[in-house]
C-alpha cells in the first residue's frame, strides 16, 4: 500500500448521458443537450447517427437533421437527479454528488447493511433504477453504472464500465486488484472521472500511452521528474494507489456555518438568499486560511425535523455562487419532492468537507475591488432584502439574434458580483454578431410583451409578408391597438399614445427562421425597421400574420 | 428618446468605475446600454423586468417601497436611473439630500415629479438616417440636444448625431461652439 493509508471503498452511481435524461428525452428521440454551441450529451438514438458529445450544434445538426436540441440547464439536471440521491439515503445518510448523474457514498458500513459488496451494489442499482422509474414524469433511463472499489477513481472507472456491461462491477479489496482493475482503461478516464488536465493527457496519448496502465508501468520517480505534483498525481491515479489531489485538506470543523430561522422560512428564495450570506462568510474564513471549498455537505432542516443533506463536490473550487447554486438546487430539487417537505425550513448549514489551497487562482487582496463596488455589493444585498430576490437583476449575456435576446436580466443572487474581472470578460467580449442579427445601434426600450399592432398600406388593408419576405405593399401607417398604454409606463408618453402614425421610412425584412429542426419551438418571423412621422423609429415583428411592437429606438 | 440620453449621460462615468443602479424603469435596452458604453457588469436592475401584472399595461404599483428603494439604491451605487413615478415632495426632498450627501447622481427618465432637478437633458427633433423605402436599416440619428434647467446659467443646445454611425455622439454641425454632451456628468466620490 506504499505506505499509504488503505482507501476508503466507494460507491459509484453513474448514469451516463444523465443531460440528456433530465430533459425528459422520450426513448427513440435522436436528441442532443448543447451548452452554447458544443453537444455535452446525446441521446442513443442520436449517437447511433454519429452525434458526439463535444461536437458543434450545427454538425451534430448535419448529421441528423431531425436532431431535437435541448439547452443545457445544470439547475435542471440537477434537480431531477434528486430523485436518484434521496433514493440511495435510504442506505446512507449523506450522499455526494459530484456533477448531476453522477452519486458517491463510503461503502464500508452500508455493505456489511446489506450483506456485501455485491448485494450492495445491486441493492444501489435497484433502488436507483426505482426511482427512476416510478419518478413523475418518469425518467427514459438507458443504463446505469454501479462500480464498487477501493478510493473514488477506481470506483467511478469501474461505474463506468458497468454502464456499459449493464451489470453492477465490484473490484475486490487491495491494491493488485484495483490496479489490475484500472490496466485496461484508456488513459483518456484520468480527465473524465479523475478530473486531471486535459492538456498532460493529450501528452501522454502523444507520448505513446494509451492505456492506464500503461502510464501505471513508469516508474514514479520519472514521471514525477518529468511532469511535477500533477504528473505524479495522475500517476497514482492510474495504478490506483490515491483517489484525491495531494494538496486536498479536511478542514477544521470549526469553519462550518449555521443559520437557524425563528419563524420557519417557506421560500427558497429566501432561503438562498440565505445562503448567499453564509456562503460569504464561509468563502471569506476559508480565504484568511488561503483555501478554497471542493466538497461542501449542506443541511436543511425544516420544523418537523425533515432534513436534506447532501455533498457536492467541485473539483476547481467552489466560490460564492457555485455554493448558493448548489444550495438552489438542493432544495429545489428536495421541495419539488412530493411529500418530501411539510413545513417550513428552519435550520441550514454549510460544512466544508474538503478544501484545497487557492494557489494562483486567488483574487488578489487589493486593488482588483474599490470601495464603490465593495458599497455597490452591499447595496445589492440590500435592495435584495427590501424588494426581494425576484425585483433584484443583473445583466448576463445570453447570445440571441434578436436586440431583446442578446442581453438578458438574470436574479442578483445567484451571481459571483464580487467577481468583477470574470464577469467584465463574460459580458464586455464584443458581440459576434449572428447572422440575421440587425445590427448596431440596438433599441434603447425593449418589450417585455411585445404588444399587437397592425400594419396597413396607402389603401388601408393589412399588410402581408409571405414565405419568401416579400410584402404585398409597402407600410404606410403603423396602427395600435387604443386603450393599451405604453410599455414604458410611468413616463411621459402621451406623444405615442395616439393610435396612429405614418411609417415615412421602412427597412427590412431580416427574416428568421429560428430552431427550424423542431417543430414545436420552430418561429418563423421577419422583422422591420419602421419610422414614422414623429420621428420615432420602431422594430416590429410578424409572425404567421400577427405584427407586435417588439422594441423602439428611443 | 430619454433612454438613451439616460444611457449616454450614464456611459462615462460607468466605464470609469462607476456603478449604475436602474430602479422601477422597465423594458431598458441592455444591448443598446452596452453600444453607449455603459459597463454592464456593474449595472444592477431592481424592478426592471415585468412581472405578470406588467402585460396588463397598467403599470401596477411595486409590491415594495420605491422611496426606500431608491434610498438604498443612492447608498449604494453612484448613478441612480429612476422615473419619478410614486414620490411624493417630501421623499424627493429628503432623496436630493441624500443624493448631496452621498455625492450621487440621479437621472430621472421621464417627468420630473416631486423632484426639483438641477439639468434636464433633451434630444429633440428625431430624424433617423439609413432607412429608405424598403432598403437601409437605422444607421444614425439626428437630434436637437438641449440643456436646460437652474443650474445650466442658461440653456443651451447642440445639433448632434445622437448616435452617430460609429455608436458615438457627434456633433453635427456647430452652432454656438459648445460642446454639450460631457457638462452634466459629475463624478462621484
Amino acid at each position: 500500500m506504499s505506505g499509504r493509508n488503505a482507501l476508503t471503498r466507494h460507491v459509484v452511481l453513474w448514469c451516463p448521458q444523465w443531460p440528456v435524461v433530465a430533459a425528459g428525452i422520450e426513448p427513440g428521440t435522436a436528441a442532443a443537450v448543447v451548452d452554447g454551441q458544443q453537444v455535452i450529451a446525446a441521446s442513443p438514438s442520436a449517437r447511433a447517427v454519429g452525434v458526439r458529445v463535444g461536437m458543434r450544434r450545427r454538425d451534430a445538426q448535419a448529421r441528423c437533421s431531425t436532431l431535437l436540441v435541448v439547452n443545457a440547464d445544470v439547475s435542471r439536471d440537477a434537480r431531477r437527479f434528486e430523485v436518484v440521491a434521496r433514493a440511495l439515503t435510504t442506505l446512507v445518510p449523506v450522499v455526494g454528488v459530484e456533477e448531476p448523474g453522477t452519486a458517491l457514498f463510503g461503502a464500508r458500513g452500508p455493505s456489511r447493511w446489506c450483506g456485501g459488496d455485491q448485494a450492495l451494489a445491486d441493492r444501489v442499482r435497484s433502488l436507483a433504477l426505482d426511482a427512476l422509474s416510478t419518478a413523475e414524469p418518469p425518467f427514459h433511463v438507458e443504463r446505469i453504472g454501479v462500480g464498487l472499489a477501493d478510493g473514488r477513481f477506481a470506483a467511478a472507472v469501474a461505474a463506468r464500465r458497468s454502464a456499459r456491461s449493464g451489470a453492477p462491477v465490484v473490484v475486490p479489496p487491495g491494491l493488485p486488484t484495483t490496479a489490475a482493475s484500472l490496466a485496461g482503461i484508456g488513459i483518456a478516464a484520468l480527465g473524465d472521472v479523475g478530473g486531471v488536465d486535459p492538456a498532460m493527457i493529450h501528452l501522454f496519448q502523444r507520448l505513446g500511452l494509451e492505456s492506464l496502465g500503461d502510464l501505471a508501468g513508469l516508474s514514479r520517480r520519472d514521471v514525477v521528474a518529468r511532469f511535477g505534483p500533477e504528473g505524479e498525481f495522475a500517476h497514482r491515479l492510474a495504478s490506483g494507489d490515491d483517489d484525491r489531489h495531494p494538496s486536498v485538506r479536511v478542514p477544521a470543523p470549526d469553519l462550518a456555518v449555521a443559520e437557524s430561522f425563528e419563524s420557519p422560512v417557506m421560500q427558497t428564495a429566501s432561503l438562498v438568499f440565505s445562503a448567499r450570506r453564509l456562503a460569504e462568510s464561509l468563502s471569506g474564513a476559508l480565504g484568511m486560511r488561503g483555501a478554497r471549498c471542493t466538497q461542501l455537505v449542506v443541511e436543511v432542516e425544516t420544523e418537523h425535523g425533515e432534513r436534506s443533506e447532501r455533498s457536492w463536490s467541485r473539483s476547481d473550487g467552489m466560490g460564492v455562487a457555485a455554493m448558493v447554486e448548489r444550495v438552489r438546487w438542493q432544495l429545489e430539487g428536495w421541495v419539488n419532492q412530493p411529500g418530501a417537505v411539510s413545513s417550513g425550513v428552519v435550520l441550514l448549514r454549510l460544512v466544508p468537507a474538503e478544501t484545497m489551497p487557492m494557489e494562483g487562482r486567488q483574487l488578489g487582496f487589493w486593488g482588483e475591488a474599490s470601495d464603490a463596488d465593495e458599497r455597490a455589493v452591499r447595496a445589492v444585498a440590500r435592495l435584495v432584502g427590501l424588494a426581494g430576490s425576484d425585483a433584484v437583476h443583473v445583466p448576463e449575456r445570453s447570445g440571441g439574434r434578436d436586440p431583446v435576446e442578446r442581453y438578458r436580466w438574470v436574479s442578483a443572487a445567484a451571481v459571483d458580483l464580487d467577481d468583477l474581472p470574470a464577469r467584465s470578460r463574460v459580458l464586455g467580449d464584443p458581440p459576434h454578431p449572428w447572422s440575421g442579427s440587425i445590427g448596431t445601434p440596438s433599441p434603447g426600450w425593449v418589450a417585455d410583451e411585445p404588444e399587437t399592432v397592425q400594419v396597413l398600406d396607402a389603401s388601408g388593408n393589412e399588410v402581408r409578408v409571405d414565405g419568401r419576405g416579400a410584402l404585398s405593399a409597402p407600410p404606410a401607417r403603423l396602427q395600435r391597438a387604443v386603450g393599451i398604454r405604453d410599455g414604458s409606463t410611468q413616463h411621459d408618453t402621451t406623444q405615442h399614445d395616439t393610435a396612429q402614425h405614418d411609417i415615412v421610412g421602412w427597412a427590412g425584412p431580416w427574416p428568421l427562421d429560428e430552431r427550424w429542426w423542431d417543430p414545436l419551438r420552430r418561429r418563423r418571423r421577419a422583422r422591420f425597421q419602421f419610422v414614422t412621422a414623429g420621428g420615432e423609429a420602431v422594430l416590429v415583428s410578424v409572425e404567421n400574420g400577427t405584427w407586435r411592437l417588439e422594441a423602439r429606438y428611443c | 428618446m430619454s433612454y438613451s440620453v439616460a444611457m449616454a449621460l450614464s456611459a462615462t462615468a460607468s466605464r470609469n468605475g462607476a456603478w449604475t443602479g436602474v430602479v422601477g424603469v422597465r423594458g431598458l435596452g441592455l444591448a443598446a446600454a452596452a453600444e453607449w458604453g455603459v459597463a454592464l457588469e456593474r449595472l444592477v436592475g431592481v424592478g426592471v423586468v415585468g412581472s405578470a401584472d406588467s402585460a396588463t399595461g397598467t403599470g401596477a404599483e411595486p409590491p415594495w417601497s420605491v422611496p426606500q428603494v431608491l434610498a438604498a439604491a443612492i447608498d449604494g451605487f453612484d448613478i441612480v436611473v429612476a422615473s419619478s413615478g410614486g414620490i411624493r415632495p417630501g421623499e424627493a426632498r429628503r432623496l436630493t439630500a441624500r443624493l448631496l450627501q452621498r455625492g450621487a447622481v440621479l437621472l430621472l427618465v421621464g417627468r420630473n415629479g416631486a423632484f426639483e432637478v438641477d439639468l434636464v437633458c433633451s434630444a429633440q427633433q428625431p430624424r433617423w438616417w439609413g432607412v429608405g423605402s424598403g432598403h437601409g436599416r437605422l444607421l444614425r440619428r439626428a437630434v436637437e440636444f438641449e440643456v436646460s434647467g437652474r443650474r445650466a446659467d442658461r440653456a443651451r443646445g447642440a445639433a448632434l448625431w445622437f448616435p452617430s454611425s460609429d455608436g458615438e455622439i457627434a456633433a453635427r454641425e456647430h452652432r454656438s461652439g459648445e460642446s454639450v454632451e460631457p457638462l452634466h456628468i459629475t463624478r462621484t466620490g
